[in-house]
């Protein structure tokens, strides 16, 4: 493991050198921002501790800070303007669009120029409280980002949507992305998220995944990114399941200088939660992954799968848990996390959580931080299989199962 | 041929099985002996079972088994049949066996493997599909030894050692062990046999038979099987 | 039954013994630790030891971040030291040891009392050191255990008497700075039990010392330090009352075992300290470190803890693995109900070669009570070919709260950690099952509870499994909703 060393104290600084060189200021125009700068400042610094984990924990400030500030230095207040006069591609869309293939999709970029539709602000003032700050990264990704972009999907629609984050800016920027995916009621939805990296950038994600009554949303996440071992991805996913609402959840990924996936989901009556993650981490990257499953309604299904594979000297932390209100009689909850360390560099930080408040309910977490089965390996080389080829398909069944 | 010469098996360091003098031409040899004496530790350090350090000396058809890697000395031509075959979740056993030929040189292609495979399934009598299901996973001990016996067939192997091939077999599929192991045989194999079963050795053309004692060892005929099975092992080793 | 009647069990060691003691005044500062090492004529190396603690601690801040709350602790307003009068073992007041009689500790040797000839042949099977309050008031089979080397009893006479070995191994295990409450205890510690088994002994019998807190206002600070040289072996047992008072009575004990090359320390506790009213009110705050160094090779400890008492409970028995092959264990079995709080777990740290850890963790709750699981294994860059296993499981028997908050870490790929937890109810079928065979609703919860913590009772010394079983049902009389 390296040298990946934080705490809450380096935050604050962040923040007060933000302030000070004026490169976090108030938004006057965004009336539709949560609260003003100060004000979300203050939320982050008074809780305290906003950092739960050892995963927040492994996260380089130097990074961040960084990134934070070139980008802030070349974003300065007067690129605005030039974000104005910019053609962009349509942003935030309500109903469908045929395009060329004859096929429902909607392709849309995300990057700090191609997002401006003032005149939609006044839509924008529904989702408010879905953007409450945390007292996390995604509040200054919020605050810091050039406005927000997103999808709406009417009711009782089918979609197969596909968005790609990539950049198109100069190296070392940072940009802070904000994204609303508003599924209506009824409605079947598949989202294809590629993330790409192609330079040297960092991006951070504050990305609100609405899913109303009766919807179904499916969201293949895909990390693609070209230069990971220089490139950062802090992405924070808030979903809210309405009652009777599905979810399928499942992200591939392969770290990167520092990857980080914050998935929380809020579930309600009668619903299914399916997060699948699968991540197969060499070289020297880094990947952590914190999902958070609330159960707040009644008799809901959700499970959680989150394998790793971590060669080379690579590092993987999870952290997981499950949340059952005292209302939420009837819930099945179950997480596991799996962990196959392949080299004596590799590293592995787990932990699964479990907070109950009912008892009328099945809920379930496991970890497991292993190599290779040794006796599983010496099976098939008995049969022929050499070493190599043996760990690459003990590897892909690790996967499978 | 398979020849050992001072062949010394351990576990820990600790020997189970010292100075081990003996050799295997084509045809079939038994291996018989009373339980924990170490005879499927001799099978296993054949292999290359790392749970084994060894001594001495074998030789495999003129080359040194002992400075091979485990699945050198599977390509080489050895091939062994597990007492307790391991399940491996996640991979099916047509994917394994395909696997398992593809290392080996001029393997047929996928539609004649399959054709090969499902032939010896239905011969087998093991259930439907069972190209799909996952190597010896939530399979019966019957079924799994099946397994094993159909990968010895596949793989072709020019030496094969049976543990214990015959437990878990019922009736009619002891049967086809009988006669899948004559004819495997007659091919100018080389087939040893790890067995107490009068009903496989009695049926089998045996060509020799080597009971394993706690200190000696004693090689014969297919008399000496009847004559253990008949008085047991205590005065014989 | 129902669940209304469940947090009015009377806690039957309520009482509390009227005698003459002798008491600090309250407050703390440094004349009271050096009062303190004046009253029990302490060597000059033990008061720099306290005073340097207590310095410590005053720069310390009392840590917050647990599940737990309870009223702020005013350290000002305890006395940190209540002795019965008269400290001569011969001379201790006959309502003292009454009072152990009548908490079904027995004290007396008693056939020795009676005249009768002790068989040479029949060896006691338990030795019990018995403290009350501040001070350890006798010591049973003393002069049996001298016989085989063994020290055991009270930590002030072997600092008197066996000062090298104590001087070496205490604040080994667990620091004077280790923690704010290790701190307090490293300052004020009072008594406690020290035992040492040397080379190749296996002690003959269960050690047991009984704690029993009597004085208002008082904290009990006793600090514990057992050593098992090497090739022995040592089973001791804890077990812990309190009178209902009205106000928090705070517990903050330090336990250090250390195990040489080969040695075993099989240490468990059976925790009954009084838990409060049905409104939360008084009840024993036990904030207690306990950490056990596997110091040789091919050592092993191990914890087993039956806790149903105390208002707060605070603990993390917690093994270092640092000798090759050692191996830790924690096995344990929390209870909560009406108001109670515990946030208890364990800490495996592996830094040796194979290595093995185990952790079974029973949580069972109801009531308004909360129940928390909170454990690390860590598996160092160097312990290489290490296993863990963990398996936590929290039975509610009503809407209480039970969390589940395991760290696992790991730096080398020739481990294996496996960590399990589930969370739920009794098992409806089970107990439609007995019931149907003739059991009553309340025998049918107490089968299916004992069941469930079954894998734990099984690592209690047969003499106490018995007496954890009985706790547990009467702890859970009334708890079917």
């Amino acid at each position: 493991m390296s040298d990946l060393q934080y705490t809450i104290s380096d935050l604050h600084n962040l923040i007060n050198i933000g302030i000070r060189d004026n490169m976090l200021t108030s938004n006057s125009r965004d009336n539709w921002l949560p609260q003003s700068t100060e004000n979300c400042l203050n939320y982050i610094m008074q809780n305290g501790n906003p950092i739960e984990s050892t995963f927040y924990r492994n996260m380089n400030i130097d990074v961040l800070k960084k990134h934070l500030f070139t980008a802030s230095s070349s974003n300065s207040s007067k690129s605005w303007n030039t974000h104005l006069e910019d053609e962009h591609d349509l942003l935030f869309d309500e109903g469908k669009v045929n395009d060329a293939h004859g096929r429902l999709s909607r392709r849309w970029h995300s990057n700090a120029s191609a997002i401006h539709p003032y005149k939609k602000y006044v839509k924008f003032n529904n989702y408010q409280p879905y953007f409450e700050p945390k007292g996390r990264l995604s509040d200054l990704c919020t605050m810091n980002s050039t406005g927000p972009i997103g999808v709406k999907v009417k009711a009782n629609s089918k979609e197969d949507l596909s968005v790609c984050y990539t950049d198109t800016f100069n190296d070392n920027d940072l940009s802070c992305i904000t994204c609303i995916v508003d599924i209506g009621k009824g409605s079947s939805v598949v989202i294809d998220e590629n993330f790409e990296n192609k330079k040297d950038s960092g991006k951070l994600f504050n990305i609100v995944y609405l899913v109303k009554n009766g919807s179904e949303l499916t969201i293949n996440r895909n990390y693609d990114l070209l230069n990971k071992d220089s490139s950062m991805n802090i992405v924070e996913s808030r979903v809210i399941q309405f009652p009777e609402s599905k979810l399928n959840f499942n992200i591939l990924g392969e770290g990167s200088k520092h990857n980080q996936d914050i998935i929380d989901v809020e579930i309600h009556d009668n619903c299914f939660t399916s997060i699948v993650g699968t991540f197969n981490c060499f070289d020297k990257v880094t990947n952590n992954t914190v999902v958070n499953i609330h159960h707040k309604g009644r008799d809901s299904f959700s499970r959680v799968d989150v394998k790793s594979i971590v060669d080379d000297f690579a590092h993987s932390s999870f952290l997981g848990c499950i949340t059952v209100d005292k209302e939420a009689e009837g819930v099945d909850a179950e997480l596991f996390n799996k962990n196959l360390l392949l080299s004596d560099k590799a590293t592995a930080i787990t932990e699964p959580q479990l907070d109950i408040n009912t008892k009328e309910i099945n809920c379930k977490h496991g970890c497991t931080v292993s190599n290779v089965n040794k006796d599983e390996l010496y099976y098939l080389q008995a049969k022929g299989i050499d070493t190599a080829s043996a760990e690459e398909t003990l590897k892909k069944c690790f996967l499978t199962i | 041929m398979l020849v050992t010469q001072e062949f010394t098996v351990s576990v820990d360091d600790k020997p189970i099985l010292e100075d081990i003098n003996l050799d295997f031409g084509p045809g079939i040899h038994i291996i018989m002996g009373p339980n924990g004496v170490g005879k499927s530790s001799f099978a296993h350090a054949l292999m290359g079972n790392p749970k084994y350090q060894t001594d001495g000396a074998v030789e495999f058809f003129g080359k040194d088994l002992l400075a091979m890697e485990t699945h050198e000395r599977s390509r080489a031509g050895l091939f062994m049949s597990f007492q307790t075959p391991t399940p491996i979740e996640g991979l099916s056993n047509f994917q394994f066996i395909k696997q398992c030929l593809d290392s080996k040189q001029g393997s047929p292609g996928i539609t004649e493997t399959l054709a090969k495979f499902k032939g010896l399934t239905d011969e087998f009598n093991l259930p439907n599909e069972w190209d799909k299901k996952h190597l010896n996973v939530q399979a019966s001990g019957g079924e799994k030894k099946k397994n094993e016996l159909i990968q010895m067939l596949m793989l072709n192997s020019e030496c094969a050692i049976l543990d214990e091939p015959d437990s878990g077999l019922d009736v009619d599929a002891l049967q086809i062990l009988t006669n899948v192991i004559q004819d495997f045989a007659s091919n100018d194999k080389i087939v040893i046999i790890i067995s107490h079963y009068e009903s496989l050795i009695k049926n089998l053309n045996v060509d020799s038979v080597t009971v394993l004692g706690k200190d000696k060892t004693i090689r014969g005929d297919v008399d000496l099987a009847y004559q253990v099975l008949d008085e047991g092992f205590k005065n014989i080793v | 039954m129902t669940v209304d009647n469940l947090n009015q069990t009377k806690y039957k060691e309520g009482f509390s013994t009227e005698t003459d003691s002798v008491s600090l005044p309250p407050g703390l500062d440094e004349s009271t630790i050096r009062n303190i090492s004046a009253i029990k004529e302490e060597p000059e190396w033990l008061l720099e030891f306290r005073l340097k603690a207590f310095k410590r601690w005053q720069e310390m801040a009392e840590p917050d971040w647990s599940e737990l709350n309870y009223d702020p602790i005013d350290y000002q307003a305890l006395s940190y030291y209540s002795a019965p009068k008269s400290r001569d073992k011969d001379d201790i007041p006959q309502e003292i040891f009454d009072t152990f009689e009548k908490l079904g500790v027995p004290l007396h040797e008693r056939d020795a009392l009676l005249g009768i000839e002790k068989d040479p042949n029949v060896i006691p099977s338990v030795a019990i050191d018995a403290v009350f309050d501040s001070v350890s008031v006798a010591t049973t089979f003393k002069a049996e255990l001298e016989k085989y080397g063994i020290v055991f009893g009270s930590i002030s006479e072997a600092i008197q008497s066996h000062p090298d070995l104590v001087k070496k191994y205490l604040g080994s295990v667990i620091p004077y700075t280790d923690n704010y409450f290790a701190t307090l205890n490293s300052a004020v510690f009072t008594d406690g039990t020290f035992c040492y088994i040397p080379k190749g002994v296996r002690c003959p019998m269960e050690l047991n010392t009984y704690f029993r807190i009597n004085a208002r206002n008082t904290g009990q600070f006793e600090r514990t330090l057992i050593i098992a040289d090497e090739d022995s072996y040592v089973s001791y047992l804890e077990g812990c009352t309190a009178p209902a008072y009205d106000e928090n009575t705070l517990h903050a004990a330090c336990v250090e075992l250390v195990t040489l090359d080969n040695a075993e320390i099989k240490y468990s506790t059976v925790q009954n300290w009084y838990p409060g009213d049905e409104n939360g009110v008084g009840g024993v705050l036990n904030f207690v470190t306990k950490r056990g160094l596997c110091k040789g090779e091919s050592s092993k400890i191990s914890w087993t803890q039956v806790e149903t008492g105390s208002a707060v409970t605070w603990k993390y028995p917690s093994c270092i693995l640092r000798g090759d092959n050692s191996v830790g264990e924690f096995y344990s079995v929390a209870v909560t109900k009406g108001k109670q709080m515990a946030d208890t777990g364990t800490k495996m740290l592996h830094v040796g070669k194979n290595t093995k850890s185990t952790i079974v963790s029973k949580g069972i709750s109801f009531g308004d009570s909360s129940n928390t699981y909170r454990g690390q294994v860590r598996i160092g860059k160097n312990a290489h070919n290490s296993r863990n296993y963990t398996q936590c499981d929290s039975l509610m028997l009503d809407n209480s709260k039970a969390l589940t908050l395991p760290v696992v870490s790991q730096y080398n790929n020739s481990s294996i950690v496996e960590h399990e937890a589930s969370a739920g109810k009794l098992s409806e079928e089970a107990l439609f099952y007995l019931q149907s065979r003739g059991l009553d609703e309340e025998n049918a919860v107490n089968l299916v509870v004992n069941g469930f913590c079954k894998d734990v009772f099984q690592k209690l010394p047969l003499e106490f499994a018995a007496e954890a079983n009985q706790l547990l049902n009467v702890t859970l009389e009334g708890a079917v909703g």
